[in-house]
């Protein structure tokens, strides 16, 4: 009896040690899928960030160039040329001459949309739309 | 019938009398162990089956978000060219033969794999509205399942107001 | 019951053999998939990003190295020291190339940027670029980017 029990339990060892490593390959494959899945999840959020700046950008030359029917309610006087409007972005320094519009909205901690503009009513020309580093 | 019983309990006794004490616990213990193994391969089974079904699924989501952000930043990135005309955008993108076109909404369809499709093998499409709002065009690109009807990704900017 | 016994462990392990191949094929699928989109998501990024980068957005036109090979030139950044940047793919990999005012490109220059089996540039409309680019695993993709006020058509 114990000749014939031998055999039997390392053939049912090593189908156990099978099952393990069938285990270990899965669980490894659902936390590398789950990483993916989070590396996606951070590039639609950097995309998100991109396009919430230029909607403030959008939002910042309509005010100012008058098209907008809108109060400034977001503006707030400061020094002579320069205006500050608030986003989500935060504060953003608008600064004025004639008709041309300068700023930078903060994407996130590391770039910023660099502006240079020139609006007034719907004829607006711009000068500069670019990427930054902070 | 009684007689047979006697019959069937002397056989027992005596079988039992056969056996080694020794060989009696072992014969206990490959049974409970064969039957703690066979517990283990049936939960470990259902647990490996559990772990790739979830795998496959997250990796999918995965790759249809990666490819519903591109391809709604592509449609924006159009948009914003035309100053906001749907009809000028969904001439331009060019990928896109098949579309259905409203005057403040653009519907483009894909298929499982966020490639360009027609609307017959599609198996999402992006909703592009268009409004007016405060001098500027507020536009909403939805990108969501055609048939379960979920949103995959929902990309939201504005454009000034050109004359 | 010996003979019973061989045969059901046999089995078992013959059956989780294959199940262990199923699921190592089908793993590879998903990470094969998944490297090519990333791929495509790289090659897409990377144009967009120098494009939004480039302060001069009316610099921006089309060209060929050679006469063969598209490239998009631009006005180069201030840091770079150099007058104009040349994107173009070529033996494999998207190339940067920095040159000053009458110098000629030539395809082997540069630093390489990313891998790349190629890329092509089309004006759609004068304020829109269509890049479209095939990643070293043979996947196809086009990606449109804005060029806001650009003056000016192709100049291919």
């Amino acid at each position: 009896m114990r000749k014939s029990f031998v055999p039997a339990v390392f053939a049912l060892t090593l189908t156990a040690a099978v099952i393990l490593i069938i285990l270990c390959f899965t669980a490894s494959a659902c936390i590398s899928a789950d990483k993916d899945l989070r590396d996606a999840e951070r590039y639609r959020n950097y995309t998100d960030k991109y396009y919430a700046a230029e909607t403030t950008a959008a939002e910042i030359i309509s005010k100012y160039s008058g098209s907008s029917d809108a109060g400034n309610t977001s503006l707030t006087s400061g020094q002579s040329g320069a205006s500050i409007y608030s986003s989500p972005q935060g504060s953003v320094r608008v600064f004025r001459a004639d008709s041309s519009l300068s700023f930078s909205v903060p994407i996130d901690s590391r770039r910023q949309l660099a502006v240079i503009a020139n609006a007034s009513g719907n004829d607006i020309n711009i000068l500069k739309w670019s990427v930054e580093n902070r | 019938m009684r007689s047979s019983f006697l019959r069937k309990k002397e056989h027992a006794h005596s079988f039992l009398k056969k056996l080694d004490p020794t060989q009696l616990s072992l014969l206990q213990l490959k049974k409970v162990f064969i039957g703690l193994l066979t517990a283990f391969l049936l939960i470990s089974f259902i647990a490996c089956a559990w772990l790739y079904n979830q795998a496959e699924q997250k990796s999918r989501d995965a790759l249809i978000l990666n490819m519903s952000v591109m391809e709604a930043s592509s449609a924006a990135e159009t948009i914003k060219a035309t100053d906001g005309s749907l009809k000028k955008a969904a001439k331009l993108l060019r990928s896109h033969r098949d579309y259905t076109l409203d005057d403040d909404s653009l519907l483009l369809y894909y298929d499982d794999e966020m490639r360009p499709a027609s609307e017959s093998c599609a198996f999402y499409m992006a909703q592009i509205r268009r409004e007016k709002k405060d001098g500027c065009y507020c536009f909403t690109i939805t990108i969501s399942a055609c048939v379960q009807k979920y949103t995959v990704y929902e990309l939201v900017f504005k454009i000034p107001e050109r004359g | 019951m010996k003979k019973i016994t061989v045969i059901v462990i046999t089995s078992a392990f013959i059956f989780f053999s294959i199940v262990l191949a199923v699921l190592c094929t089908g793993v590879y699928k998903m990470n094969s998939a998944t490297d090519a989109c990333l791929r495509l998501r790289d090659a897409s990024d990377c144009f967009t990003d120098i494009v939004r980068a480039c302060d001069d957005i009316s610099s921006i036109r089309i060209a060929s190295v050679g006469g063969e090979i598209p490239a998009l030139v631009m006005a180069a950044d201030v840091s770079d020291n150099a007058d104009e940047a040349w994107y173009f793919t070529y033996n494999g990999y998207l190339r940067k190339v920095l040159i000053h005012e009458g110098e000629t490109v030539s395809a082997d220059s540069g630093t390489e940027v990313m891998e790349l089996k190629s890329s092509d540039f089309t004006f759609l409309a004068d304020e829109l670029l269509e890049v479209v680019f095939v990643t070293s695993d043979g996947q196809e993709m086009s990606v449109n980017i804005y060029l806001p006020d650009r003056k000016g058509g192709d100049s291919k």
